[in-house]
């Protein structure tokens, strides 16, 4: 905003018509930036559908939710972790473990059941690790994770011995195969998911705590708020979505590596910052998360569609990050005017 | 923080954009797109492949499209290849990553009524209608070995470094070349196969340790891309260049200093732009329901050999990079 004292600004709202009040209202009360980005992807959109016949086929969004599910997942809990004003580097990693874990299991011949709940108990207690340093111990989320997510990869290449797993059975392909109209279960999954997360965020107290800590950790600590307890649930949480990414992932290339969830972490982070929440945490959205990851899965593969090269393909993809982060920056107002 | 007013109306529209998903009109049929998808993008070898790809496809009326990850990495391709379905190619080539990790994507294109090739690295036979492979693996074992044992004279200690001790294709060289040695050069001595893991450093390491390990050893084979230039270069830092022989699998540009200084006399692979060739020309064979057939003569290509029981097309015969040809190759 102009150097306008408050006088001047109160003046200049009065005068606005009710249209750019609303808009005023809105620059003052949040977050505008879910609603930029989707309007940069629709117009993407129709551009893509001008130039390309096959972006409104079903085919194509079916292939495209899956991944987009798998990357929402742990976005979902990503979101949580810097909402608690955290950072978790380590994500990839823990996909690789709960990967390399159902592989282990599915080697022992192990009913499906018991592989699905081998990889969530494997993302679980890698999560459990990193919530006991950063909650209880109280260390940096950026050291812990970035340690732990050398361990991790380090102890999935072990498990695994650099091999890739193969012979998992039929049930556990399911999540590919299966779609319910149509409709990956894939992605019927990541929305249930995605609805429980909004509860757990608005309604619960855990979800009040996570906010509270990510505004002020010191105030919430005097203000009596069990921080370390919420913390090491808020990893725990994002280790079991990695376990559930995991078990997706291993259903969709029938094989399991440790190297399976590389670009999952960035991907992550930048979904949830490309959503509006602060990177310094105190914020969260479900919804605007959804939107982030959306974006991201929407754009790589229209462009892909539209013959662009690989590399720019990425460049174009930052760049609406880019755009989107600036804009929705520009158009909240800085921080006095909210205040 | 509660959901916004912007937010509303973001799922809104979100939800909008799926429910017209959901009743759109099936994908269109490109009848002439050939598509190709490298392990990853951006590398010499695989560029080279294209190269060659266009070049054919193009003089076949095919319409090219070379695009994959921009790194090795076997989920990435997935999702490359999920994204390319929706354009319903004629014809798709994928190099394969990972053969487990690349078939369910590969199979359901097929279930679509895509023909689906692999070349350079296989998928799960089920998974593809035809392999286009560079060389079969007993040719190459064993005119490795021969290219080793002309320069020993047929004799004297030699050593292996090799990728990784599990990596399928490269234990399957390993084994003709032992057979080679064994059937036709009975005086060579194979005193030690080491593991390099792919990785420079430690192959350099491996070479010094075994030059000093074995004083007789008069030979190196180097049996992963990584080997050979690592060997070359713990020969020439120990003052024995022109002493002790080598042969291998490389690049030219990997070997291109050691061949031109003479640390090393041939370097072995082959021609990726051949194979991409190749692979061009049997997609055009798959567009016009032609079945390729043993010993046919492929235009810049030559005769390829073709195993109809195992739908593996098999390129020729392996090339030699010395100091008079390797200028003209760029991988």
């Amino acid at each position: 905003m102009t150097s306008s004292s408050p006088a001047s600004l109160e003046k200049l709202v009065n005068s606005q018509s009710k249209f750019t009040k609303r808009i005023m209202e809105l620059r003052l009360s949040g977050n505008l930036q879910p609603g930029v980005v989707t309007l940069l992807v629709l117009f993407f959109c129709i551009y893509a559908s001008y130039r390309s016949g096959d972006f409104w086929s079903a085919l194509n969004w079916q292939l495209l939710v899956q991944p987009l599910a798998e990357a929402g997942l742990v976005s979902l809990g990503m979101m949580f972790v810097i909402a608690s004003g955290g950072i978790d580097l380590s994500v990839g990693a823990i996909v690789g473990v709960a990967a390399v874990t159902a592989g282990i299991a599915a080697q022992h011949k192990l009913p499906v059941q018991a592989i699905e709940a081998a990889a969530l108990a494997a993302g679980m207690l890698c999560g459990a690790f990193n919530g006991l340093l950063i909650g209880v111990l109280r260390l940096s989320s950026i050291l812990v994770t970035l340690g732990s997510m050398i361990l991790f990869s380090g102890v999935a290449l072990a498990l695994s011995n650099g091999n890739s797993f193969a012979g998992f059975p039929d049930g556990l392909l399911w999540w590919n195969d299966a779609a319910l109209l149509g409709i990956p279960v894939e992605f019927f999954l990541f929305l249930a998911i995605a609805a429980v997360a909004a509860v757990l965020l608005h309604y619960t107290l855990w979800g009040h705590y996570v906010i509270a800590i990510g505004s002020n950790r010191v105030a919430a600590r005097y203000s009596g708020y069990p921080v370390a307890l919420t913390l090491f649930g808020v990893y725990t949480l994002q280790g079991l979505l990695c376990g559930t990414t995991g078990i997706l992932l291993v259903a969709r290339l029938a094989s399991a590596r440790a190297d399976m969830g590389q670009g999952l972490m960035l991907m992550a982070i930048a979904a949830v910052v490309l959503g509006g929440a602060p990177i310094v945490g105190g914020a969260a959205s479900v919804i605007a998360t959804l939107v982030g990851v959306a974006a991201f899965y929407i754009v790589q593969d229209g462009l892909l569609l539209l013959d662009v090269p690989p590399f720019v393909q990425y460049a174009l993809t930052s760049a609406m990050l880019l755009v989107a982060v600036a804009a929705g920056n520009l158009l909240r107002g800085s921080r006095e005017d909210r205040q | 923080m509660k959901p916004r007013q912007s937010s509303r109306i973001a799922s809104l529209t979100l939800a909008v954009l799926l429910l017209a998903t959901a009743c759109s009109r099936l994908p269109r049929n490109s009848k002439t797109l050939f598509v190709m998808v490298p392990k990853l993008v951006g590398i010499p070898y695989f560029n080279s492949a294209r190269d060659g790809a266009s070049q054919e496809a193009s003089r076949l009326g095919l319409h090219f499209f070379y695009t994959g990850p921009t790194a090795a990495d076997a989920s990435l391709q997935v999702d490359v290849i999920a994204g390319l379905l929706a354009r319903h190619p004629a014809v798709l080539a994928v190099s394969c990553d990972d053969a487990n990790a690349l078939t369910p994507v590969l199979r359901r294109a097929r279930r679509y009524g895509i023909p689906v090739l692999t070349w350079d690295a296989d998928a799960q036979p089920d998974a593809r209608d035809w392999f286009v492979s560079q060389v079969e693996d007993e040719t190459l074992g064993r005119h490795v070995m021969d290219v080793l044992a002309e320069q020993l004279g047929g004799r004297g200690q030699y050593a292996i470094i090799t990728g990784s001790l599990t990596a399928s294709n490269l234990n399957a060289w390993l084994f003709w070349m032992k057979k080679q040695q064994q059937e036709k050069y009975p005086e060579m001595q194979l005193v030690a196969v080491v593991p390099g893991n792919d990785d420079q450093q430690q192959s350099f390491v491996q070479a010094q340790s075994l030059l000093q390990a074995y004083p007789n050893l008069r030979g190196f084979i180097g049996n992963s891309s990584a080997a050979p230039p690592a060997i070359a270069r713990a020969i020439e830092q120990a003052g024995l260049s022109g002493q002790i022989a080598m042969a291998g699998l490389s690049t030219p540009n990997l070997m291109r200093h050691y061949i031109e200084n003479k640390t090393v006399k041939t370097i072995t692979l082959w021609d990726p732009g051949k194979l991409g060739k190749l692979t061009a020309a049997v997609a055009a064979m798959m567009l016009r329901h032609e079945t390729p057939h043993d010993g046919m003569d492929v235009p810049g290509v030559g005769q390829i050999r073709v195993f109809p029981e195992t739908r593996k097309i098999v390129m020729g015969s392996p090339l030699d990079f010395t100091r008079e040809n390797i200028s003209q190759y760029w991988f």
